[in-house]
């Protein structure tokens, strides 16, 4: 039996027999795994409310065949800023549902780790677009993970897309399509939607805050990633797009 | 095994917290009874659905359209109290604190889970809120950030109307020491510090 120590965020929770709970957690170094926080729903357990959603925690773990068993946890942070704000909590929650999506169990993704960080913490700082912020979120997961969407050049010839208005975008190919390769079956994007995908991209979590994107310009590009992930991943991924819950 | 043990070990292992071992043994241990008994089991499983509903003005469990407490005309109709779950009501009515409505929401809102706001009873809260009579809706959710995240869009739809939206207060349980209460508990309990007399 191995002991280890890891710091994590906790992506789920679930309520297990009468007073446990299996959390799903996310650490840097030891990626997603799940874990068995015996008497944690216990008003006297030592736990306390550490096992919060979203909460970074500190935890000591026995690693076993099946569910790890957690023996130790500290609360390191819980964002207070973000629990001020329904926008921002449902951003995180969102957020941490993508990770625990498209992660499998097992897998260490220390970019995606250093990123869940970065969102958390600009969604706990004060009059922040938390939409924009989530928004931000997936595009640089999906980067993270390999399926950055082609915003620049022709998914199926490589040549430059002119900066034309609107573009086609075709999930399918990967992204923008130019006029020639065009089968008709895309759908369009503006350019400004291209331009704010591309600032995102290259602007740091922490800052992404400072960008100008419009209400139309969030709403098209949750439809298009919610589009895109769809195709990519086999699941809807964001629920914000079309019926989505509306805003906090 | 027969097919008549599997088929019960089968519904057993659907309720929360039951595996195959457990469902083995509660079964095992039911052929062990006599008929009678067993009999008399499977008919209070049966009351359960023909028998408990749901009151239709609050979502507590009842045995007509309307609940006891709704039902009940001592009850302060000034006053909503908010609960997630059902069973939450025999909790807060086990403190004799509190004698006006509930509300039972039927969850939190969860991204995680797939629980938006449109799976819960939100907009059956607006519309009684609504009533001339309702003073004050009481959240008593969860303080966990679903809880928290609830709680917001409830106040936030709850706004124009003309009513006083409170919750129950947050911090250190009764009887627990302070070394073992973590920072953001603690935090809470600073926050919401009253006078004493």
């Amino acid at each position: 039996m191995t002991i280890e120590k890891a710091t994590v965020f906790v992506i789920r929770k679930v309520n297990f027999k009468d007073s446990d709970y299996v959390v799903t957690l996310f650490g840097r170094g030891s990626g997603k795994f799940a874990g068995i926080a015996k008497g944690a729903r216990k008003l006297e357990s030592k736990f306390g409310g550490v096992f919060d959603l979203l909460n970074m925690v500190e935890v000591v773990f026995y690693q076993s065949s099946g569910l790890d068993f957690i023996s130790e946890a500290e609360l390191i942070e819980n964002w207070e800023g973000m629990r001020n704000s329904g926008e921002a909590i449902d951003a995180g929650l969102r957020s941490a549902r993508m990770v625990n999506k498209l992660l499998e169990e097992g897998q260490r993704e220390i970019k995606a780790y250093d990123l869940i960080e970065e969102t958390l913490s600009s969604l706990d700082e004060s009059q922040v677009r938390s939409r924009v912020v989530e928004l931000s979120f997936y595009l640089k997961l999906f980067r993270h993970l390999g399926y950055q969407p082609q915003l620049m050049e022709c998914s199926r010839c490589g040549r430059p897309v002119e900066d034309e208005d609107p573009i086609k975008f075709s999930p399918e190919a990967g992204g923008v399509v130019c006029t020639k390769c065009s089968t008709g079956n895309e759908f369009q994007i503006s350019a400004g939607l291209r331009k704010v995908f591309v600032k995102l991209i290259r602007t740091p979590q922490s800052k992404v805050k400072r960008l100008k994107v419009t209400e139309n310009q969030l709403q098209e590009g949750f439809t298009l990633l919610d589009r895109f992930g769809q195709f990519h991943f086999g699941q809807k991924l964001i629920l914000r797009a079309g019926s989505s819950p509306e805003p906090l | 095994m027969i097919e008549p043990l599997e088929r019960v070990i089968s519904e057993f292992k659907k309720l929360p917290g039951i595996g195959q071992k457990t469902a083995e043994r509660l079964i095992f241990h039911l052929l062990t009874r006599d008929s009678d008994e067993v009999y008399r089991l499977s008919e209070a499983l049966k009351g359960l659905t023909e028998e408990v509903k749901r009151c239709q003005v609050c979502g507590n469990f009842s045995l007509g359209d309307k609940c006891e407490i709704c039902s009940d005309p001592k009850r302060d109709r000034g006053k909503i109290c908010v609960v997630s779950r059902p069973w939450d009501i025999a909790k807060i009515e086990s403190t004799h604190k509190y004698e006006g409505l509930y509300h039972v929401l039927g969850g939190l809102v969860n991204p995680i889970e797939d629980v938006s706001p449109e799976d819960l009873s939100i907009s059956e809260l607006t519309e009684r809120a609504k009533d001339d009579r309702v003073e004050e809706v009481i959240l008593a959710l969860e303080p966990k950030t679903e809880g928290e995240s609830t709680s917001m869009y409830i106040v936030k739809k709850l706004r124009p109307l003309d009513v006083e939206v409170s919750r129950i207060a947050q911090g250190i349980p009764v009887g627990r020491d302070l070394e073992f209460t973590d920072k953001a508990t603690l935090g809470k309990a600073f926050e919401g510090r009253r006078g004493v007399d």
